[in-house]
């Protein structure tokens, strides 16, 4: 486990993977450069090449989480600024399902959020304001809000590079107080799952949305979030 | 031989009916599923068939289709892929089912290779609580073999690996547990007007939906700011209604309803707020014209600007021109805020001059609350031409003329073109401040001919004035009489100047 960072200062999680390599080293494989040592130099690339998953979310912390453990969450309708159509509704299903799936937060059913939206008047692709984010808290009943945005967004299918990539915002508000907590950005190409060939490589929006939703919940997780015992 | 035949008999009966009763037990609602690739509002069929058809292998009791949709129907469910509490209530009492699957078919695609994206929630009708939920995406590379047998070839043939899928990681638990659902819905709400001034009157209304029984009915006040009020029931419609008259100071007032058992539970929601709003919009009208004698004067066109001191949200303006008796001339409204600037031409409604003299000019506003922000400032429309005197008098063989303005609008410009009949030049003057003084020597040669004039002037307004002088000399002549002067319009001056 990795310890919490200091309030106000942004993780960059990729940067903490990076490895250093001093100068003058130079390991003794390349001493002798010989034709099976190169051959197995570049088949160890091509297996390793594709497993650049070092692009961890960057969490932001803007003030301190409430210090009970938190059982009723609410996840708002992203909004989408990305050109892909309905990266928004992609991405939010697939967030809920995780929510369910992954923690012990008793999630709020999408149909209930999405009345209160239209009882309280506000808009697809709105932001609610602060007094709403009470309303919303209090009416739905929870102790945390999350809300998105979908940044990016874009899919090649089919083709000898099927690739995706999604690059998306996740915030979480103390319902109480509509005041954002963290902050956490994620941004991932389906190729930096792949592993030998084509194997790992994600080539959908859903399926890149799934593996980055666990990552943002288990990073949440590890810094401290609670939810409470099932 | 025959007693133990029945004791086998009834033994494999009860079994039976133990393992009938046990499969009928879990009835399962599986609604529509939600179809992203074909729109909002597209439904996947087969795949909501082929989901029902392996739970009921699974030993689930699965709805048919057409209660499902009958049952969406009556309760005017429109929106696939979620539920609200409400509907979930209202399928556990209609449909007595005990689960019920909801799923959003994400992505699909059927060339290069087939490919599915889906999201399946199992929901305890018990609780509204979704138990379970998994997303799973079966996209080219993920059913793609490494020695390319067995891939599936079409949605066909996908959508029986999906099902398999989402039955793999199916609970094998969903028990009730104590947290049951909240006992009442918001319906809807109503709180109005949200922006008022001190003695007008706010109203709210609440409606909830589930009516509770006599028994265990809670009573249900307002809490309005720090007061609670009580307001009117009309239990039968779950309608709740206040009407009060706020007298506040101003300041945000923020509007909840509380809600009682008899059992002492307390459930205190905030419906919204509304704010008193006592200070009327500071306004002032700033007017581009000249000031002349302490009043903004203009001829043809008056700039109006519009500011507030303290900037904030307007809901609609008027503007009036009245007369010094006070007779309203001109007037316009206007919803929001007023034009940052407005013209005025001086004219009324049907395009008429106004005739000359002083006006007040009224502009008000009012703020979100209804306080009326109010500026006015006297105009003053003066369109006379200004009254130009040229005199002339010769001195030593010098021709001089003196132009002079009697009017009291400051000068913009004037011109003085003197010639020796009409066309041959003789002297082009111009300036911008009057009285001034144009000396030229009296030509030699004037047998039979004459010097003409013509004299130009506009002041700062843009009123103008032109004189034609027939003869100059004849005008230096103090014993004659003065030659005749043409006073032109306007419009007969032509020249390019």
């Amino acid at each position: 486990m990795q310890p919490p960072s200091p309030p106000g200062k942004i993780r960059y999680g990729y940067l903490r993977k990076t490895n250093f390599n001093p100068a003058g080293f130079r390991p003794a494989l390349f001493s002798t450069p010989r034709p099976w040592c190169v051959l197995l130099l570049l088949l160890l690339t091509t297996m390793i090449g594709g497993c650049g998953t070092s692009g961890r979310p960057q969490l932001q912390p803007l003030a301190p989480l409430p210090p009970h453990e938190i059982c009723r969450v609410a996840v708002l309708p992203f909004i989408n600024e990305s050109n892909y159509a309905q990266a928004d509704l992609i991405v939010y299903k697939i967030l809920m399902s995780e929510l369910v799936n992954g923690t012990t937060f008793r999630v709020t059913l999408e149909g209930d959020v999405r009345k209160a939206f239209r009882q309280m008047r506000i808009a697809p692709q709105q932001k609610p304001t602060f007094e709403q984010l009470r309303m919303l808290a209090d009416r739905l009943g929870v102790q945390l809000l999350i809300a998105g945005t979908i940044n990016e967004a874009s899919e090649v299918s089919g083709g000898r590079a099927p690739n995706s990539q999604l690059v998306m915002t996740l915030q979480l508000i103390d319902a109480p107080s509509g005041r954002i907590l963290w902050n956490t950005y994620h941004k991932k190409s389906g190729q930096q799952y792949q592993k030998v060939m084509h194997f790992g490589l994600v080539s959908s929006i859903s399926g890149l949305a799934r593996r980055m939703s666990q990552e943002i919940l288990e990073l949440w997780l590890q810094e401290g979030l609670k939810p409470c015992a099932d | 031989m025959a007693r133990y035949l029945a004791h086998s008999l009834i033994f494999m009966l009860s079994i039976c009916c133990w393992l009938s009763t046990a499969e009928a037990a879990v009835k399962v609602a599986v609604f529509p599923l939600q179809d992203l690739s074909q729109g909002d509002d597209g439904v996947n069929w087969p795949l909501t068939d082929q989901l029902g058809l392996a739970l009921t292998e699974k030993g689930f009791e699965v709805l048919s289709r057409q209660t499902v949709i009958s049952f969406m129907a009556r309760h005017r469910i429109r929106a696939l892929g979620n539920l609200e509490t409400y509907a979930i209530r209202q399928a556990r009492k209609d449909l007595d089912v005990t689960l019920l699957v909801l799923g959003t078919v994400c992505q699909q695609q059927t060339k290069p290779r087939p490919g599915v994206a889906v999201v399946i929630s199992l929901i305890r009708a018990d609780d509204g609580q979704t138990v379970w939920s998994n997303s799973i995406d079966l996209g080219e590379t993920e059913t793609r073999h490494l020695l390319g047998v067995h891939e599936p070839q079409s949605l066909d043939d996908l959508y029986p690996l999906l099902t398999k899928k989402i039955l793999a990681t199916w609970p094998a638990d969903i028990s009730v547990d104590a947290e049951k659902m909240q006992p009442f819905d918001i319906e809807s709400t109503w709180l109005r007007p949200v922006y008022i001034h001190s003695g007008q009157e706010v109203q709210c209304s609440v409606r909830l939906r589930i009516p509770w029984s006599p028994k265990n009915r809670p009573q249900v006040l307002f809490k309005v700011g720090k007061r609670i009020l009580q307001g009117e029931e009309s239990i039968a419609k779950g309608f709740y209604d206040l009407t009060w008259r706020e007298d506040g100071p101003d300041g945000r007032y923020p509007v909840s309803i509380a809600i009682q058992w008899p059992d002492g539970r307390r459930k205190i929601i905030l419906l919204g707020s509304y704010f008193v709003d006592n200070q009327p919009p500071e306004l002032e009208l700033e007017l581009k014209g000249f000031e002349l004698e302490g009043k903004t004067t203009f001829r043809d066109r008056l700039l109006i600007l519009p500011r507030l001191k303290v900037r904030e949200p307007l809901t609609r303006w008027h503007i009036n021109f009245s007369d010094s008796e006070g007779k309203s001339l001109l007037s316009q409204d206007g919803s929001g805020a007023p034009p940052e600037r407005l013209f005025w031409r001086g004219q009324d409604n049907s395009g008429r001059l106004f005739p000359e003299g002083d006006y007040l000019l009224t502009m008000q506003v009012w703020d979100r609350a209804g306080n009326m922000g109010q500026g006015s400032k006297m105009v003053t429309v003066h369109r006379k031409a200004p009254k130009l005197t040229v005199a002339a008098q010769i001195i030593k063989q010098e021709l001089i003329v003196d132009l002079l303005n009697e009017g009291t609008v400051p000068v913009a410009f004037w011109r003085l073109d003197m010639r020796i009949g009409t066309e041959i030049p003789l002297k082009l003057a111009e300036g911008t401040t009057l009285p001034a003084q144009i000396s030229i020597p009296v030509p030699q040669d004037l047998t039979g001919k004459i010097i003409t004039g013509k004299a130009f002037l506009q002041d700062i307004l843009g009123n103008k004035t032109t004189l034609f002088i027939k003869d100059f000399m004849t005008l230096a002549r103090p014993q004659t009489d003065l030659p005749a002067e043409g006073n032109l319009s306007d419009q007969d001056w032509v020249e390019e100047f």
